[in-house]
């Protein structure tokens, strides 16, 4: 949906346009959000900044200097910067200031490390296609428990198994994709 | 790894692909959407509420009534008080379901009422000046705080001598079951109840007032609309609930393109042309047709990507509409060829914009099928020299011999406007369809931008006149005609 088309809409109806807008980038917003706070932010946490970047990026298409195209990029730019905002808001309150003095510092890491950053995507590549070589169900039931750490009954609900066949079919495809990522040299 | 876990630490913060590839597999339930999509329109309502606040501020200066600090704490313990509320009395009404029936009375606490009964129940109208005589219902939530706010406030009453303030009042219209009363609300914290028997005053205290200014307040943002009355109808208790229609006839709801919304205009003030350019005096008026604009909705605008010459093309349609004190004016002309071109300004907020559009054949095709219709309403309501004003004539043919079956065309342009002049000078009186018709004397045939019209005229003062409607699709090449329908008698003093 465009911003052309989102106020097009908004001039019928507000609520109806960000509907729209909300269910097209929705599973976007969500994983980008996920994929940042999923080790330091409750379920709750993670639906307020969900909330919180489309109340943004609606008042963003509501502002007249605005831009043409798909609008991919810039949702994903807001639900980037809003999970970081988060993920710093949250992880401060358990950090303590370390003093550049102490002996800690030297432990902490740089903020940017381009030869980490750029291993990291290969394995990630590498991981997804590994994961999509199980074939459905399986791959969705390992990226559910062990990305989106979803339970075997919640699961269950989206493959339309029992949880206790999502259960046996997690453990065979955990095991295969062990096997893969081993032959291919991938600890995880 | 361990055998029973896996580790995806790794897909954190992951790459664009990724995480494209990883969104196909979203868990999210429906609930979970729908819970999140509540929470993104509701922080999207407080941001925008915060930010015409700001610009309040910046205008007017500082105004404590605008949105008291308080009420944000009030409403934050309203909803803890509504939460517990409901927790507790789930509770117990669960409890109670679960053991013994019999409830002990001193259990119940007595629900706050106001002096004229529990207002929990009632249906709300609620007007202002700024609205009058239009009146609104409130949505869930207001009503809802508006009710509560008056079941518990502190009513002291006073003497209904008491003299008025000056300063405008906000009326609040209840219906409780079918029992109708008013709430007259002034600006020294009094208020005035009324029903069909008895009229009493009273004070209020100052939180009270705050929660139902609060409440009573026209937010057209969140959905509130209005219902259109009479005056009269706002001094009768009873007829102010008869009038169930939001539509104002008098005002149409126009989409301007370049603004990207839709401006509420007089239906007067919006006039439009058919099959020709702009012609103040030849457009017809939108008043008594408003639907006709919603089709600007309905277009898929398009921004052209190149500039056409306007110039060597042929507008097939214009449209113009004002507000009353002409600050706010568009215009638009749809070309054959498909560009449009859309001019907005508004000299009260320093708005202004404009644009080139590219429509679609069928988008010019509904757009013309939706005002034709409203220009033939209007052209059947008028006499012949009404309606060559509003129809641009083409061509013309007359006859010139007895045989007033041969025509021949008019010379010139001149000779186009001579015949045009004295059909508009002549005074038209309709006649039955039966009236007697002399021998016809001459035949005159009038090509115009909407019409083929035939007039026979007899030599009793009598002329006959056929009608064609055109219906024209420039565009499509593809122009066909209807089969003639003989229209009114009229006789020509």
């Amino acid at each position: 949906m465009t911003q052309k088309e989102y106020r097009k809409a908004a001039a019928l109806s507000e609520e109806n346009a960000q509907r729209s807008l909300f269910d097209e980038y929705f599973n976007y917003v969500y994983t980008i959000v996920f994929s940042r706070l999923r080790s330091c932010a409750s379920r709750e946490d993670i639906e307020e900044c969900v909330g919180d970047v489309f109340a943004d990026v609606y008042m963003q298409f509501d502002e007249r200097k605005a831009f043409n195209g798909d609008p991919t990029g810039f949702v994903g730019t807001v639900a980037r910067r809003k999970a970081a905002d988060m993920y710093n808001r949250l992880t401060k309150k358990r950090q303590g200031m370390v003093s550049i003095d102490d002996e800690e510092a030297a432990e902490i890491e740089a903020p940017d490390d381009t030869e980490d950053t750029v291993e990291k995507k290969e394995l990630r590549g590498s991981l997804i296609k590994c994961v999509e070589q199980l074939g459905e169900p399986d791959s969705t039931i390992i990226i559910q428990k062990y990305f989106f750490m979803r339970s075997s009954a919640e699961i269950s609900k989206l493959v339309s198994l029992t949880p206790e066949a999502v259960r046996v079919r997690c453990s065979r495809a955990l095991k295969k994709l062990r096997e893969t990522l081993t032959a291919m040299n991938i600890s995880l | 790894m361990n055998d029973k876990e896996l580790n995806l630490d790794v897909l954190e913060n992951a790459d664009e692909d990724t995480i494209k590839k990883i969104a196909a597999d979203c868990p999210a339930s429906d609930e979970e959407k729908e819970r999140t999509f509540a929470m993104s329109r509701k922080i999207y309502k407080e941001r925008t509420r915060e930010s015409e606040y700001k610009n309040d501020m910046e205008v007017s200066g500082v105004d404590v009534y605008k949105r008291p600090v308080w009420l944000k704490f009030a409403a934050a313990a309203a909803a803890v008080a509504i939460a517990a509320g409901a927790i507790t009395g789930g509770g117990i009404l669960l409890k109670r379901h679960r053991t013994q029936p019999k409830v002990d009375s001193s259990e119940i606490e007595e629900r706050a009422m106001s002096p004229f009964g529990d207002l929990s129940g009632c249906r709300v109208r609620l007007t202002n000046a700024a609205i009058a005589p239009a009146v609104f219902e409130p949505n869930e939530e207001n009503r809802t705080a508006l009710l509560t706010a008056l079941n518990e406030g502190d009513w002291n009453k006073i003497s209904p001598d008491t003299p008025l303030p000056d300063g405008e009042t906000e009326l609040i219209y209840l219906m409780n079951g079918t029992k109708p009363c008013r709430l007259t609300l002034y600006g020294d914290h009094t208020i005035c109840y009324e029903d069909n028997s008895s009229k009493e005053r009273y004070e209020i205290d100052i939180d009270t007032e705050n929660a139902v200014r609060e409440a009573i307040k026209y937010a057209p943002e969140a959905g509130d609309e209005l219902i259109y009355l009479d005056v009269n109808d706002l001094n009768n208790i009873n007829s102010v609930w008869l009038t169930t229609s939001s539509l104002n006839p008098d005002y149409a709801d126009v989409y301007i393109p370049p603004a990207g919304k839709i401006f509420t205009v007089p239906a007067k003030n919006c006039r439009f042309c058919i099959n020709e350019k702009w012609d103040a005096e030849a457009a017809f008026s939108c008043e008594g047709a408003p639907e006709a604009m919603s089709i600007f909705t309905e277009l898929e605008w398009k921004e052209a990507d190149c500039e056409p010459n306007f110039v060597d093309d042929i507008c097939f349609f214009s449209f113009r509409c004002s507000n009353n004190d002409g600050l706010f004016n568009y215009s638009l002309n749809v070309y054959s060829n498909g560009y449009a071109y859309a001019e907005y300004s508004d000299k009260s907020t320093g708005e202004a914009g404009s644009c080139i559009y590219m429509l679609k054949s069928q988008d010019r095709g509904n757009l013309q099928a939706a005002f034709v219709g409203a220009a033939f309403a209007q052209l059947d309501n008028m006499d012949p020299a009404e309606e060559i004003k509003h129809c641009k004539p083409l061509l013309m043919q007359i006859s010139r011999t007895d045989d007033t079956s041969k025509l021949l065309n008019l010379y010139d342009n001149a000779m186009n406007t001579a015949a045009a002049d004295a059909l508009k000078a002549a005074s038209w009186e309709a006649l039955p369809d039966d009236a007697e018709c002399g021998e016809e004397v001459c035949r005159l045939r009038i090509n115009e931008n909407l019409y083929l019209q035939t007039y026979y005229f007899y030599d009793n003062n009598v002329a006959v006149i056929g009608y064609e409607k055109k219906e024209i699709q420039r565009f499509s090449r593809a122009d066909r005609h209807n089969k003639v329908s003989l229209g009114l008698c009229m006789e020509k003093s």
